[in-house]
């Protein structure tokens, strides 16, 4: 009877340890994979910094449809 | 105890399941969007030959190397051989007209004969290369098992927009020659003839589909470079990579007492190739490519002025000097029995209907605050106004801005706003009414700049201006009081015209 319920117990650890193990790994892959992705942006926090109000303006631009 | 050991091999079997379940699936990811094929893996012990493909560079889907596999049970050293490839579509139709052409693989350099014929009406690729050696390369693949290879090279097919991009290499007609030599180099007969008594299988692998490309920024001086996708409905910001043909528009917003000083494109997979970044700061995305964007710092100042009953934030005088860009809030204090109304400018314009007005200075501004009486109601009308235009060197002509504000009461929909823009100065001085949207002055026909967002404030940059040149521009707003309503166009009531020099 003792032994069953160590092997139990033992069973359920083991089950805790393989779900933390590959959720561990998945999100190791995952944060791999965002920095892949991401943005090589060196003006990260460039929009913050732009005026002390942190007040934002749309800006367009045209080439010069007069100029050769 | 039978139990026991029952639950014994039961603990061992989860515990192998726990131990291979996470890597197989980690595996499965990692090898998504590669080249090769697991049919070829079977075929390829099954057959003396197959011929494989696969993509070269994670970020170039036309360049594809070639070659052919030999079964290491069957190995036989080959000096010479004559096979013809196939350019097809996905479908694996050949379509006229496609180009395509093989670099050999440097293994081959000790070739005497190396020759590819392309004919690109079939398609087909003849291939010949003959050495006085063997060209069978004996190698040991990652997980040591014997790969012996027969290199061909790289193949380079001309890129097509959009889906019809999607491509394969195949095996025209299955027959050709190869050479089989001893190890003195002297022919021998082999037993199986290619084309005759076997073909060789091809992997099948397709090629040619849009990449998701990564586009790096990088920032000198004090700035923001932001990235836009366009679509045919309008504009996304860019998240993360770009699939390859999109256009891209990047806006460059300078930092309080900053300019642009440049900004440009590098391809990064090849440095050599030059882009041009237009000054409509659009391109097509077609690589890897890299944003260097510089600013530089300017001594522009600007003066903020202030009317009765009105404050600037931060100081107890009634005008002060700013930095270009810096942000400035200017208070209004109604006197005993009226309310606020509204701000305007010198010319009379309404410029905010917000008592704490914040704005970021682009010209120098005189405000004066406008009160009613208690009992009167406040109305707000939509208004565009022109606050001011510059001139700043860039990219060895000239970027002129015009700085504008808009507002809209709420419930009204934006439809766009911009400036249009003429060189015909003296026409418009005289005739501002005639300035408005698709008009023509003087027999040229006036420019459109549509500026995205929905900001308050807004600037549009003419840039690569040529010297000693005049740009007039003026303002505009098209919006819709409700989504059943025609849009209406409003224009700010003054021109600002800004000359190089």
């Amino acid at each position: 009877m003792k032994k069953r319920r160590v092997l139990i117990l033992c069973l359920v650890l083991c089950l805790v340890a393989g779900v933390f193990i590959g959720y561990t790994q998945y999100q190791s892959h995952r944060k791999t994979e965002d920095r892949n992705n991401s943005m090589d942006i060196s003006n990260e926090d460039g929009l913050d910094s732009l005026n002390d109000q942190g007040i934002e303006i749309d800006e367009g631009d045209m080439q010069d449809p007069f100029s050769e | 105890m039978r139990k026991i050991k029952f639950m014994a091999l039961l603990l061992t079997a989860i515990l192998t399941i726990l131990s291979v379940a996470p890597t197989a699936v980690y595996a499965e990811e990692v090898t998504e969007g590669t080249a090769g094929s697991e049919e070829s893996e079977e075929t390829a012990v099954s057959v003396p030959y197959s011929l494989r493909t696969e993509q070269v560079n994670e970020y170039d889907a036309n360049k594809v190397r070639v070659w052919l596999e030999l079964d290491p049970t069957r190995a036989e050293s080959i000096s010479s051989y004559q096979i013809s490839i196939q350019l097809k579509d996905s479908e694996g139709s050949a379509v006229a007209g496609r180009g395509m052409t093989l670099k050999f693989d440097e293994a081959l350099d000790k070739a005497q004969i190396k020759e590819s014929v392309f004919d690109p009406e079939t398609q087909i690729m003849k291939i010949y290369v003959a050495a006085s050696e063997n060209l069978v390369q004996f190698e040991k693949d990652s997980e040591g098992n014997a790969s012996n290879i027969l290199p061909i090279g790289i193949v380079s097919v001309d890129k097509i927009k959009g889906e019809k991009n999607m491509f394969r290499i195949d095996l025209s007609d299955n027959d050709g020659d190869l050479v089989t030599v001893d190890t003195g180099m002297n022919t021998v007969d082999v037993a199986e003839e290619f084309g005759v008594d076997f073909v060789i299988p091809v992997d099948g692998v397709t090629y040619g589909e849009p990449l998701n490309l990564p586009l790096g920024i990088r920032v000198e001086g004090k700035g923001a470079v932001k990235a836009y996708i366009v679509k045919e409905d309008g504009e996304t910001p860019v998240e993360g990579k770009i699939y390859e043909g999109s256009t891209v528009r990047l806006s460059a917003i300078p930092a309080q007492g900053y300019r642009l000083k440049s900004l440009v494109l590098i391809d990064e997979r090849n440095k050599e190739n030059e882009i041009t970044l237009d000054g409509n700061f659009k391109f097509e995305m077609e690589s890897v490519i890299g944003v260097r964007a510089a600013f530089e710092e300017i001594d522009e100042k600007y003066t903020v002025k202030v009317g009765a009953n009105a404050s600037i934030l931060g100081t107890a005088e009634k005008e002060k000097e700013f930095n270009a860009r810096a942000a400035v809030t200017v208070l209004a204090k109604a006197p005993e029995g009226k309310k606020f109304s509204c701000w305007k400018n010198e010319e009379g314009a309404v410029v905010s209907y917000k008592e704490t007005y914040s704005f970021v200075v682009t010209a120098n501004v005189k405000l004066t605050p406008e009160f009613i009486d208690l009992d009167q109601e406040k109305t707000e009308d939509p208004f565009v106004v022109l606050n001011g235009g510059t001139c700043a060197p860039y990219n060895g002509r000239y970027r002129l801005s015009y700085s504008c504000s808009y507002s809209l009461p709420k419930g009204y929909q934006l439809v766009q706003r911009g400036i249009i823009l003429t060189n015909q100065a003296s026409a418009v001085t005289t005739d501002l009414e005639n300035f408005k949207l698709g008009s023509t002055i003087n027999g040229v026909k006036t420019a459109t700049c549509v500026v995205d967002g929905t900001n308050a404030q807004f600037i549009s940059n003419i840039n690569n201006v040529a010297k000693n040149q005049t740009r007039v521009a003026r303002a505009f707003l098209t919006y819709k009081v409700d989504a059943n309503s025609e849009p209406t166009t409003i224009y700010s009531t003054n021109a600002v015209d800004v000359t190089t020099h």
